[in-house]
């Protein structure tokens, strides 16, 4: 066995102690603590133990347990077994046969939010079947025909609304991803066909109406007067996405416009689905083959990157309802950032930014946003208080520019628990390090110690107030030797 | 000039303006005909083809060519294609009309939206049958 740190030993049995003499975990935790271990799990601990994951190198015991645990250098972390939320699973009932969405992990995210009907999800296609028993109320507007009645003489408009919004839990069909206020306006006609000049009036009234999101599966080739409503709907804060088109080819218009979202599509196993569009403006991926949705005269199933359009859409319009004061652009950044990387590391011509995750995109992220010079790497401590309840996976900092800027380990702990990561060197998600899953509760303070290294953002601050909450700075050690009291590290803790 | 004579008098201008609108229209320039080529591609991604009917307007040279569709033949269906052949008449452009020409299902092809799945059919004058 190796010696034992006594510093250690004591610093763990005063955790393992506080966690016990806290009331409030041991009715959260169920009365059981999980304790992880750098390397083997110690033979000596084996009488204690109610369960063992040999993989994660952790064992659960029970929290009256901890007055006889021994323990060294070895553990990684203590921390409280916490009652996990349910999936939400809806009792819509074709709703196994979703497998869209539990690709997107809308089971996790729907427990978060389902939507508001204060955001308004515009979609712009051959109308919707506004009649429809699974989807909601609808208000729009005809181009075709001139007119103020969206009806809906294809069935495409149909089955695009039905991804995105068809009712929750109301016991019928298929389940939608967001309850929000939907906007039908038709630009296409009976055959799926429609003209620039209609696309863009249909744009522009979206615009002008307030849509939060504009969802367009469609496309064609390059418009100058697309470009500018795509422009106009942006600048008046919608957040707008489109098909990136199915030729297996480079991404149409308006899809591969800069305001626009481009969307490509994938398959049940997270593959490029083979005819999806793809090229530098493709920016992210959602379920694209065989989905269940709503028909003319019932329910069908929906292929092509018309089909995964409205996924990331509707997933923009949750974010919108939970989190109102974002502007498009933090919706879009927070799609980006939070979408799972699949293909090639990081941004790439065929997955863009990776495949659409609806639980990520809605969970809390505290962000103190980027930093300034001067900079140099070392070793902070201070503290964080959040303002809501954060849910945390990874910890990214911010690097200046050319650097790695990252993250070497970090610590983060309050009187009853604490959590250590180590970084893993330049190999896959190297400007993020992952942890496992914790919760940051609304209300309390937390300590952190996080050693960075090359040049990382620092924000220089004694306090820095985020719309999170509030991050101090206790010390930081530059790598030099010297002492600061106001150098904060620029972080995202997502 | 009594009733009889006005009466002879009448049905002989009626006589001769017949035969001068027959001899008229027996020499005025009827519409040209074409044949018509219509192929649609079926992939995963485009598997709804945008139907082309009778009576429709397909466009050539940017709207220089107007020809309706006056008659199709039932879809021959050939691995990942459907070929249809079809006549139309020439409505619009009859000195533009060339074999080997592209027909479009709009004016200016370029302005044309469509959903993704949406097969747009290709369509060539393959023959002029009647000047």
């Amino acid at each position: 066995m190796k010696m034992k740190n006594p510093m250690s030993i004591f610093f763990v049995l005063v955790i393992i102690a506080s966690a016990l003499m806290t009331p409030a975990l041991n009715a959260e935790s169920n009365e059981t603590l999980i304790i992880g271990f750098k390397d083997e799990i110690p033979g000596w601990i084996r009488n204690d133990v109610l369960d063992v994951n040999k993989d994660l190198k952790c064992v659960l015991v029970k929290a009256d347990a901890g007055r006889i645990l021994k323990t060294g250098t070895n553990v990684r972390y203590v921390e409280k077994n916490k009652l996990v939320h349910a999936l939400y699973v809806p009792n819509d009932s074709f709703y196994e046969k979703q497998w869209n969405l539990k690709r997107i992990n809308m089971e996790k995210a729907w427990n978060l939010e389902k939507g508001s009907e204060n955001v308004t999800l515009a979609i712009l296609d051959t109308g919707i079947n506004y009649q429809h028993e699974d989807l909601p109320y609808i208000s729009g507007f005809d181009f075709v025909n001139n007119d103020s009645d969206p009806m809906d003489d294809n069935g495409h408009g149909t089955a695009v609304a039905g991804v995105a919004a068809a009712a929750i839990d109301n016991g019928k069909g298929i389940a939608g991803i967001a309850n929000v206020s939907i906007l039908a306006l038709k630009v296409l006609n009976e055959s799926g066909l429609g003209t620039t000049w209609n696309v863009s009036k249909a744009i522009t009234y979206a615009a002008n109406h307030s849509a939060d999101v504009i969802s367009m599966s469609f496309g064609g080739d390059r418009s100058g007067i697309m470009k500018d409503a795509c422009s106009y709907a942006w600048n008046k804060s919608a957040i707008l996405f489109a098909a990136s088109g199915n030729e297996n080819s480079s991404v149409i218009y308006p899809a591969a416009y800069t305001s626009v979202v481009a969307v490509g599509a994938t398959d049940k196993s997270d593959e490029k689905a083979n005819y999806s569009n793809f090229g530098p403006e493709l920016e992210i991926v959602a379920p694209g083959n065989s989905i269940p949705t709503t028909s003319l005269d019932g329910y069908t199933y929906f292929s092509g990157t018309s089909a995964s359009t409205p996924h990331a859409s509707a997933v923009a319009a949750l974010i919108k309802s939970r989190y109102p004061q974002l502007s498009n652009e933090d919706i879009r950044e927070r799609l980006r950032n939070t979408a799972v990387d699949l293909g090639k590391e990081g941004k790439d011509d065929y997955y863009g930014y990776g495949l659409v995750n609806a639980y990520a995109a809605l969970k809390s992220i505290f962000d103190t946003g980027s930093g300034t010079y001067p900079s140099i790497f070392g070793t902070h401590n201070g503290t964080i208080t959040p303002n809501v309840t954060i849910t945390v996976q990874k910890i990214y900092t911010y690097p200046c520019v050319g650097t790695g800027g990252h993250t070497e380990y970090v610590k983060i702990w309050n009187d009853s628990w604490n959590i250590t990561a180590t970084w893993e060197g330049y190999q896959s998600d190297w400007r993020n390090i992952t942890l496992p899953e914790f919760e940051l509760v609304r209300g309390e303070t937390y300590n952190y110690t996080i050693q960075t290294g090359s040049y990382p953002q620092i924000i220089h601050k004694h306090t820095a107030n985020t719309t999170r909450g509030a991050i101090t700075c206790t010390s930081f050690v530059d790598a030099n030797g010297k002492t600061h009291n106001n150098w904060i590290p620029a972080i995202r803790l997502l | 000039m009594n009733k009889y004579a006005i009466l002879g008098l009448c049905i002989s201008t009626l006589f001769i303006c017949t035969i001068a609108t027959l001899a008229y229209m027996d020499k005025a320039p009827s519409s040209p005909e074409v044949e018509l080529r219509i192929e649609w591609l079926i992939t995963e991604g485009k598997y709804s083809p945008i139907n082309v009917s009778v009576g429709d307007i397909l466009y050539g040279k940017g709207g220089e060519v107007q020809i309706k569709i006056g008659e199709v033949e039932e879809k021959k269906r050939e691995s990942h294609h459907i070929m249809k052949r079809a006549k139309g008449a020439v409505m619009k452009g009859r000195e533009e009309v060339e074999e080997g020409m592209k027909l479009y299902l709009v004016e200016n092809p370029k302005e044309l939206i469509t959903i993704p799945e949406a097969s747009v059919p290709s369509i060539e004058v393959v023959k002029i049958t009647k000047r």
